[in-house]
């Protein structure tokens, strides 16, 4: 358990920073942690509080004695709270109405001899009040009833039905409304184990097969030539075993599971059958339900969150915790992202060591094990609206969650789910202009692009007669342009074309045009470098106007020198290599020849890549396969344009040119692979320098 | 995870139960383990010299008004007595010596008027009480001074001696330690701190009384409250010297705004003050619980600052060391007045005697302000941020709120039947927020220029609106000539310049991508208050706010006459220098030391860090200052629920403030100005005035009126009442309540006697 090692010295660190009160920027009007959410972009931003601590609830208070390590905490959906107080091997029941002590429940056997826990970490109670009690260090799962007494225990079922080794710890346990109990054996990957109403063992549910990834195989094969003691971090082949459970009220089960080697798809919610019906977005699609961002401590390792309970509540919204940093996330029933909170200090709302979480009407209920006390936090005016409108938009009811949205715009007005909220509201009542603007600064591209199409259906069933009229004026022109300027150039074929008109005449006839470039010497330094410029204005206007659903990079994220070096420089890098190689292969180029004709060749990419990119925020993304198939073919346009070229220039054969486009890749790998060599000893040489002037300075 | 966190971790956790054995409140006392065993051998030695002093040994030393001052020649420990009512405040809590459940470490803790924290060649912090460390050692001698004892405990192991005054006065107690006096005599042992008191009038295990901390607002810790297990209380007042790097964020807190504390109990109450040394005092509170009986709140001078920082060694491994200012602070003397209140005071008793201290000890200004309720408006005039010229990535200063804008809001507001306003204008120099040390009040062209700034600067005068300009005079995000970053900042422990940095929500870690900035010198800082104060006349400004001197004091360490309190000297002087050039100043949730200077105070936090130990939190710092100088609370338009922080103005007697911004929300993205995502004025306009509307009538009849009572009546529902009977009931909660037969609405109050 290398990551629960970990976890607790970063809690153990984060205390320590606030007994020292050292602190840093405050972020927020409320609240004892940051208020952030990710956006869209999967950056973390601040925003409102949805939860607030309103109380903290210990042993102390309800006066029955201080908790001790109290483990697990269960909401019966009928108006009581369940604590598992392991340490002091009792069941305190609390009202969830004002979290006063309903009663308290000591555990003992049939023959009324208090019963003890060796290590209980899972409670759960039936509808009929049966306490289910999951003791890890017992190894069984105790059954009693409503006032304590033992009636009946699963033990490890029978080994002929389970795999040689088992070892049967059960961690958590959980039952459906029908009665079927439900068994999360700690360290067990074949999923839960399933016992019947009769407590007979039914066998092994939700068990995650491995997916079939490239990676995997490669590691399968990789492990027959390696030997054993080399295969270490290598893709798992066994599948996760799950560290919680819940149930919604349709009995379908979500798990969360301690997924080391990936930080996405933690949740699932699986149906009788095991199969996983949760997705973000679109169907299949998993996503990170902890932090996002992480970092790499030199001792821990990389910082990703440890997702150890999940809470469904009533309206589908769940909360899952993150105890790497004591953290909940909610999201609602899509996956989509609403809140985060709690976190690691001695501050109200957050925790030392949270252990289980529980959510029923806007409240959200944690318990922390090591500061042996109940947090009661509940949704501020903020998060209700957030949460009402989830419910109207996952509904489809848009007009309604209207002016929700506007309000949660005032409080946040870069909040995600409201911009999309509004947008629908717009959509919907016609408005796609508006819609538009609100689906783009949320990101949200099939929505952008649904909203874009009925927009422009709308216009062009508007302007329909114009544009008819408009394409026949237009075709006309062009036909009677067309036959003038065909006439003349079939009288004159071989006419001599202008030095100025030659790169178009290339771009046109790449086999011919090379020939005649190299034979005739119709090339010209000057247009080509002029052509080789464009291609870093296109690039630039390429990048900065793609249509954001075709996967266009933020524009606030450009860099010109990135752009610079990644045209210009990567063009005259492969000029450079190619004409060093072609000197060791007997190539007639020099290096001015093959810098003019690459530079030719690049045409296709400059003269059609502005209209296409133009096209791009036309289109929506049913259309994308055309833009991106003509896209492809002016790559693959340039790309032969290049072939040619160098073929040309050199006077090769076919077989020649491919191995000297081979070589010139290879050449530019070394280049790129010296420059960042140059790179990083100029930059170590830079801060030597920085350290020696603020030491000499620091003299003073 | 920087290694030196790692390292005082894993220090901390070994010393953990050592330290509870002598002071369970000290939350970052390192000790080692052995010694602490060797000092706990000690005192079982000693227990029977313990139990052998009685009380009989207290003599009489003098008296003041009614009160005795007591005094123990064994223990040096004492207690006041009033002489009417027969309330003991006693240094030493009362427990039962044949107490087997009490460590006898813990009970020779309760017997040491002080406590001494020292650290050897190595860098390991000791803390010694003077019981088993002095006195049993026959460290301890004393005189007779006027009005008082003047109490020498000598260390002779470490040898360290600390010289304490107890001093009766008006009937309250003094107590104070001259710095000058202290010897340190064995140079291995150096002296880090020293606590005064900790156990001055402690309640113990089954009293009903209650602990006051000055956090934000101020809170509450009931005695015997059972959450011993969430940790104790400790706060450096006036916040953390920013000079003291740091690695990883917090989330939110809230400073220590008032240099005092109390406690309350049924045989006796105080309020102290510490009214010499506040800007290196730290504050510490804590309950009863498995290993003390007692609950106690104490504050503790910072005599060396110390910190760990990390080094390269020869082989470029990280190496922790633990780096000590080397000079003792240049101050006089470190001095605490207890303000002693017969029975169990209540917290409003509380806020009451210490207004009148502070408006006595001229920390206070006594000018009543005029009957009025301003609402406070802080507008952001721009923001630096990359701009994106032509696929160009240019650091642009950009517009949020222009000159001419602000004179828009202003207008607005107007018309909406808004016209006593507060106006403090942020951002609004040349150059963006980001920029150089500011030394003259140059209007910024993206803001319309100098032309439109007198435009605004006359239109607030017009319209009698009290506009404060905003000057950064710490933070140098750029250098200029006399205020280079590398040459001119303050320097931290180990020398390398004081820089302050954004961290990540997120992972908490440091974002290396974002701005940073460097502290100016303390000194600098003077100079360049000179400077601005000259040229704020020419530039037709008549108010003027400088939030960081409000709440940022830091040091420059091992620098001559640089240390935190000459430090404090020069913000007073350049407040004073500001103010007296512009004519009136705002002061932004204001130090104790700034409030002599503010005519009005803005963003007066409503709430505490909300440590779990606390009960409640309570309006403390307004009840000390209402009626004495007008404040607004922080922006409402920045909670979660717009309505509730209408009720906690209410509740707490505050202007309403609104963070606002008029255009180009857009482009906060990616700076630190990001918080500012509910600012668009234009979204709350209409909210500001109608709750402004709606409350403002009662609230001018209780301007310039003190808070005579304020009760928590149950969960969720305040009430506030002023000295002229007039008397506000708020329920926060979602749900209606009866309160003395009459229903209050859920989210909303009842008025009476206005």
């Amino acid at each position: 358990m290398g990551d629960k090692h970990f976890s607790k010295g970063i809690r153990t660190a984060a205390l320590t920073v606030l007994s020292l009160f050292i602190f840093g920027l405050t972020t927020s009007a409320e609240g004892p942690y940051n208020n952030y959410v990710y956006d869209p972009y999967d950056e973390s931003v601040p925003t409102q509080a949805g939860y607030l601590p309103e109380k903290l609830i210990t042993g102390n208070n309800l006066g029955i004695g201080a908790f001790s390590k109290p483990s697990d905490l269960y909401y019966d959906n009928q108006g009581l709270l369940y604590i598992l107080d392991s340490g002091n091997n009792r069941v305190v029941a609390l009202s969830a109405q004002d979290f006063s002590l309903d009663r308290v429940i000591q555990p003992a056997t049939a023959d009324g001899l208090p019963l003890t826990f060796t290590e209980a970490t899972g409670l759960c109670v039936w509808s009929n009040g049966d306490i289910y009690i999951a003791d890890k260090g017992a190894k069984t799962v105790y059954i009693l009833n409503s006032e304590g007494k033992l009636y009946d225990t699963l033990d490890c079922p029978d080994a002929d039905l389970l795999t040689p080794g088992f070892d049967y710890k059960p961690s958590k346990v959980l039952v459906d409304s029908k009665g079927i109990i439900y068994v999360i054996s700690y360290g067990c990957y074949n999923g839960a184990l399933q016992f019947d109403a009769n407590h007979e063992f039914l066998g092994f549910f939700g068990s995650e097969s491995v997916t079939m990834t490239a990676e995997l195989i490669m590691t399968q094969l990789w492990s027959r030539i390696v030997p054993k003691s080399m295969q270490t971090n290598q893709v798992r082949a066994v599948p996760v075993n799950y560290s919680n459970f819940d149930l919604d009220s349709s009995d379908m089960i979500y798990t969360v599971k301690n997924d080391v080697d990936s930080n996405s798809g933690q949740v699932r919610k699986l149906n009788y059958y095991g199969n996983n019906l949760l997705y973000y977005k679109t169907s299949g699609q998993v996503r990170t339900y902890g932090d996002i961002e992480t970092y790499y401590d030199n001792k821990n390792g990389l910082m990703q969150s440890v997702i150890t309970d999940i809470d469904v509540d009533e309206n589908g919204f769940f909360t899952i915790l993150d105890s790497l940093r004591n953290r909940l996330f909610q999201f609602d029933k899509d996956s989509n992202l609403l809140f985060i909170f709690g976190g690691t200090t001695s501050q109200l709302g957050c925790f030392s060591e949270a252990s289980a979480v529980e959510s029923f009407d806007g409240n959200v209920l944690v318990l922390d094990s090591r500061g042996a006390s109940l947090t009661v936090l509940r949704t501020t005016e903020f998060g209700s609206l957030v949460r009402e409108s989830a419910l109207l938009i996952s509904g489809g009811k848009y007009t309604e969650c209207a002016d929700l949205c506007r309000r949660i715009l005032q409080y946040d007005s870069k909040y995600t789910l409201a911009n999309i909220g509004l947008g629908k509201a717009y959509q919907a009542a016609g408005e796609y202009k508006t819609s538009l603007d609100y689906f783009y600064k949320a990101n949200a591209a099939v929505d952008y692009s649904n909203a874009y199409y009925e927009y422009r259906s709308a216009l062009l069933k508007d302007s329909f007669l114009y544009i008819v009229l408009g394409i026949v004026a237009l075709s006309a022109i062009l036909a009677v342009v067309g036959r003038l300027r065909h006439r003349a150039v079939v009288s004159d074929y071989d006419r001599h074309v202008s030095v100025g008109r030659y790169p178009f005449f290339v771009m046109r006839h790449p086999f011919k045009g090379h020939v005649a470039l190299k034979e005739e010497k119709r090339g010209s330094v000057v247009i080509a470098t002029i052509i080789v410029f464009a291609f870093f204005i296109v690039n630039i206007f390429v990048r900065q106007n793609t249509s954001f659903l075709f996967g266009g990079a933020r524009p606030q994220d450009f860099n010109i020198v990135y752009a610079f070096v990644s045209t210009v420089g990567l063009f005259a890098v492969m000029v450079l290599c190619n004409w060093a190689l072609a000197t060791l292969m007997d190539g007639e180029g020099r290096l001015k020849e093959i810098w003019v004709s690459c530079a030719y060749a690049l045409m296709p990419y400059v003269i059609l890549m502005i209209p296409l990119t133009i096209i791009s925020n036309v289109i929506v993304l049913d259309e994308g396969p055309f833009f991106y198939a003509a896209k492809y073919i002016i790559y693959a346009w340039v790309f032969i344009g290049i072939l040619m070229a160098v073929r040309e220039v050199h006077q090769f054969t076919m077989k020649k040119t491919i191995l000297a486009l081979l070589g010139t890749a290879f050449g530019m790998l070394i280049v790129a692979a010296l420059y960042a060599m140059a790179y990083s000893m100029l930059s170590q040489l830079f801060g030597f320098m920085v350290t020696l002037v603020n030491e000499v300075l620091m003299r003073f | 995870m920087k290694k030196g966190l790692r390292i005082g971790c894993i220090a901390l956790a070994v010393i953990w139960p050592a330290v509870s054995l002598y002071a369970p409140t000290a939350a970052d006392t390192e000790m080692a383990g052995t010694t602490a065993e060797t000092e706990q051998r000690t005192t079982a030695e000693m227990k029977q010299i313990t139990v052998a002093s009685a009380e009989g040994a207290y003599v009489p030393v003098c008296s003041s008004s009614g009160r005795s001052l007591y005094f123990n020649e064994e223990t040096g420990t004492f207690y006041v007595e009033d002489t009417a009512s027969g309330n003991r405040w006693k240094s030493t809590p009362s427990y039962d010596d044949t107490d087997e459940s009490l460590k006898s470490a813990i009970k020779a803790a309760y017997d040491s008027p002080l406590f001494i924290k020292y650290a050897d060649n190595s860098g390991n912090i000791y803390e010694l009480p003077s019981k088993t460390a002095s006195v049993n050692l026959d460290g301890m001698s004393w005189e007779k001074i006027s009005n008082g004892v003047r109490v020498t405990f000598t260390f002779p192991k470490q040898g360290i001696t600390v010289p304490v005054e107890y001093v009766l006065e008006n009937g309250n107690l003094t107590v104070g330690v001259v710095l000058a006096d202290i010897r340190e005599e064995n140079a291995k042992c150096r002296l880090t701190g020293f606590s005064l008191l900790p156990y001055f009038n402690a309640g113990v295990a089954g009293e009903e009384g209650f602990l006051l901390v000055p956090d934000g607002s101020g809170a509450i810790i009931g005695f015997n409250n059972g959450k011993s297990a969430n940790g104790s209380y400790r706060q450096y007042v006036y916040g953390r010297d920013s000079a003291i790097g740091m690695t990883v964020a917090s989330g939110y807190y809230e400073n220590a705004l008032l240099p005092a504390f109390g406690s309350s109990a049924p045989g006796g109450s105080c309020l102290a003050v510490i009214t010499q040394g506040a800007s290196r005092a730290v504050l510490n509170a804590s309950v009863s619980g498995a290993n003390t009986i007692c609950n106690t709140v104490y504050s503790e001078c910072v005599y060396r600052e110390n910190t760990m920082a990390s080094f390269n060694d020869k082989s470029w491994n990280k190496k922790e060391v633990r780096v000590f200012e080397e000079d003792p602070p240049a101050m006089e003397r470190y001095a605490v007045t207890y303000l002693l209140m017969d029975g169990g005071a209540s917290y409003t008793d509380m806020a009451s005697v210490c207004r009148e201290y502070l408006l006595v000890a001229g920390t206070l200004g006594s000018e009543t302000p005029s009957e009025s309720y301003p609402l406070y408006l802080n507008l952001y005039g721009s923001v630096n941020n990359i701009r994106h010229i032509l696929g160009f990535p240019i650091e642009s200063e950009i517009a949020l709120t222009t000159y001419q804008d602000a004179i828009d809001i202003l207008g607005q507001l107007e018309e909406k039947g808004v016209s006593d306003l507060v106006v403090k204008y942020n951002n609004w120099i040349r150059g963006g927020p980001e920029s150089s040390i500011p030394v003259k009040a140059a209007a910024s062209g993206t803001l319309g220029g100098k032309s439109n700034l007198k435009k605004l600067t006359a239109y607030m005068e017009q319209n009698d609106i009290a506009g404060f300009f905003d000057v950064n005079l710490t933070d140098m995000y750029k250098s200029r000539w006399g205020y280079i970053r590398t040459l001119h900042s303050a320097r931290m422990l180990n020398q390398s310049p004081a820089i302050e940095y954004l961290y990540s929500l997120s992972t908490l870690q440091r974002e290396d991508d974002m701005p940073n900035w460097y502290l100016l010198r303390p000194d600098k800082v003077g100079t360049a208050a000179q400077s601005m104060a000259k040229s704020l006349a020419d530039a037709g400004i008549s108010g003027v706010s400088a939030d960081t001197l409000c709440h940022k004091l830091y040091s420059s360490f091992n620098e001559q006459g640089l240390d935190r309190k000459n430090a404090e000297t020069v913000w007073t002087n350049s407040l004073k220098a500001l103010r007296d050039a512009a004519g009136k100043m705002l002061c932004d949730r204001p130090n104790a030391y700034a409030l002599s200077y503010a005519d009005c105070i803005a963003s007066l936090p409503t709430q505490s860090t909300q440590n779990a130990l606390y009960d409640a939190d309570i309006p403390f710092l307004q009840m000390v200052l209402h009626g004495v100088i007008s404040y607004s609370m922080p922006a409402n338009n920045q909670y979660a629920d717009f309505r509730r922080s209408v009720l906690t103005a209410l509740e707490t007697g505050s202007s309403l403030q609104f963070a606002w911004i008029a255009r180009n929300a857009e482009h906060l993205d990616g700076t630190q100005f990001d918080i500012l995502f509910s600012a668009e004025y234009s979204n709350w306009i209409d909210d500001a005035a109608q709750a402004y509307e709606e409350i403002a009538p009662f609230m001018r009849t209780v301007s310039g009126r003190t808070i005579s009572n304020h009760e928590i009546l149950q969960d969720n529902v305040r009430r506030t009442t002023y000295d002229n009977g007039a008397v506000v009931t708020v329920n926060y909660n979602d749900y209606d309540v009866v309160v003395d037969g009459e229903t209050i609405a859920a989210k909303g109050y009842k008025i009476a006697g206005a």
